[in-house]
């Protein structure tokens, strides 16, 4: 049998085997599986000569459709019946066919609900939440990326204003022992507003850079501190309203 | 007061934008009953009927929302110079339309039904929002269960899961020759 192929995409080996099938009107009950084997493999060829990718799916078909089509060739056994009742492969085949052609055949009628849905437009949802005064501890039209430069540059001004160590100590900084000394820095400093990098620049080590920055963080989420003014070089840090509770540590 | 019910829900929906309102979340705001909501609904959707409207009032996956109509698109498309709007492949459709009617559904499930491997393609229809793993089966290994999103309801237009066209069955006759086709 001469074997002409028009390449044509498809959705792996189900829907290859299912167009074989149609366009050679077998009969899927009754499936020849040496034909489909044959016609199955004369595809897989040309695909093959025209340089195409097969993908591993199309082996593993192949390597399937090969099994029943040998295991035709043997002695039909007496049936005897065990426990585990194994399913006739070819049986299974066709109804995995099947099953495939239903979800094929839905699909056009998906696609035009798709496609009807798509001639209508909305709206996004009115930001209601922009109506929240919320521009003393955040600016709202900065996002995160902002904040990430500023605290590279500080990083790199900490960087050129004190040299590196050259000795290496282990000094280990806690959170609570941090806001500690931040909050007496604050309070001895007499001032309502500082500079981020002032309080920054205290520290010593990378560790204590990062402590110090979630204690500013902690800070401002409980309303001791604001973050204002945050531009390429600087990030106002002013005293807030909340007085800390001692007792609360 | 039904008459202003109708008028602060259309006001609502406009708020809302798409996002939409189900039944449930009017009627706790309006602090009135389903009968009421339905009512309203009705007559928004009755009075944008006319021709001389542009929006219309559509119910999908629960939520009502209003949409612009069908013929306002074309005009829409040259207004905004959208993008050709992404289209969704035979292989995702595919995909969706299993995870549809079978969920919720493992991905080896899946990939036994369409005979590839679908794990990149369900990542792809989660990002898309279509998608969402809603669970973990109880068998070997633990493996996530899948089901559409409400998302999926809208862009498919669908109210409810239950206006999903009935799948294709195959029919006595032919399940018959199939039994019988075997010795």
């Amino acid at each position: 049998m001469k074997f002409e192929v028009s390449i044509n995409e498809f959705n792996g080996p189900l829907d290859l085997m299912l167009h074989l099938i149609s366009e050679k009107k077998m009969d899927l009950m009754n499936l020849d599986i040496s034909v489909l084997t044959e016609q199955y493999l004369a595809y897989l060829d040309t695909m093959e000569q025209l340089h195409l990718e097969i993908a591993s799916e199309y082996l593993v078909e192949l390597a399937n459709l090969i099994e029943i089509k040998s295991r035709k060739l043997l002695p039909v056994e007496k049936v005897v019946f065990e426990d585990e009742y194994e399913e006739d492969p070819q049986e299974k085949l066709v109804k995995r066919l099947i099953e495939y052609q239903r979800f094929k055949d839905i699909t056009p009628m998906l696609e035009s609900f798709y496609e009807e849905r798509n001639l209508h437009f909305t709206r996004v949802a009115q930001e209601i939440t922009s109506d929240i005064d919320d521009s003393k501890s955040i600016p709202t039209d900065l996002d995160v990326y902002d904040l990430l430069r500023s605290m590279t540059k500080m990083y790199q001004r900490i960087a050129l204003s004190k040299p590196l160590k050259s000795t290496y100590t282990v000094k280990e900084v806690s959170v609570d022992d941090r806001r500690v000394e931040v909050r007496h820095f604050i309070s001895t400093s007499g001032r309502d507003e500082f500079d981020m990098f002032e309080i920054l620049c205290q520290c010593e080590s990378k560790q204590e850079f990062v402590i110090t920055f979630v204690v500013l963080l902690d800070m401002a989420s409980h309303g001791e501190i604001h973050f204002a003014d945050i531009d390429s070089d600087h990030i106002k840090v002013i005293k807030g309203e909340f007085k800390y509770d001692e007792s609360m540590d | 007061m039904m008459n202003q019910w109708t008028s602060i829900i259309e006001g609502l929906l406009f708020m809302i934008g798409d996002e939409g309102l189900t039944i449930e979340q009017l009627m706790q705001v309006l602090e009135c009953d389903e009968e009421a909501v339905v009512y309203c609904l009705e007559e928004i959707s009755q009075s944008c009927e006319a021709e001389n409207r542009g929006i219309q009032l559509t119910c999908l996956g629960n939520h009502y929302k209003f949409v612009t109509k069908a013929n306002v698109h074309e005009y829409g498309v040259r207004l905004f110079e959208l993008p050709e709007r992404n289209k969704l492949s035979q292989a995702a459709l595919e995909t969706l339309a299993i995870i549809a009617y079978k969920q919720p559904i493992t991905r080896s499930e899946i990939e036994e039904i369409r005979g590839v491997g679908c794990d990149i393609m369900i990542r792809k229809l989660i990002a898309k929002a279509l998608v969402k793993e809603v669970g973990r089966s109880e068998t070997v290994g633990r493996p996530a269960l899948y089901a559409v999103t409400e998302e999926f309801m809208d862009a498919f237009n669908l109210k409810s899961m239950n206006e999903l066209p009935d799948l294709p069955s195959l029919d006595q006759d032919s399940e018959m020759t199939l039994f019988d086709s075997i010795d």
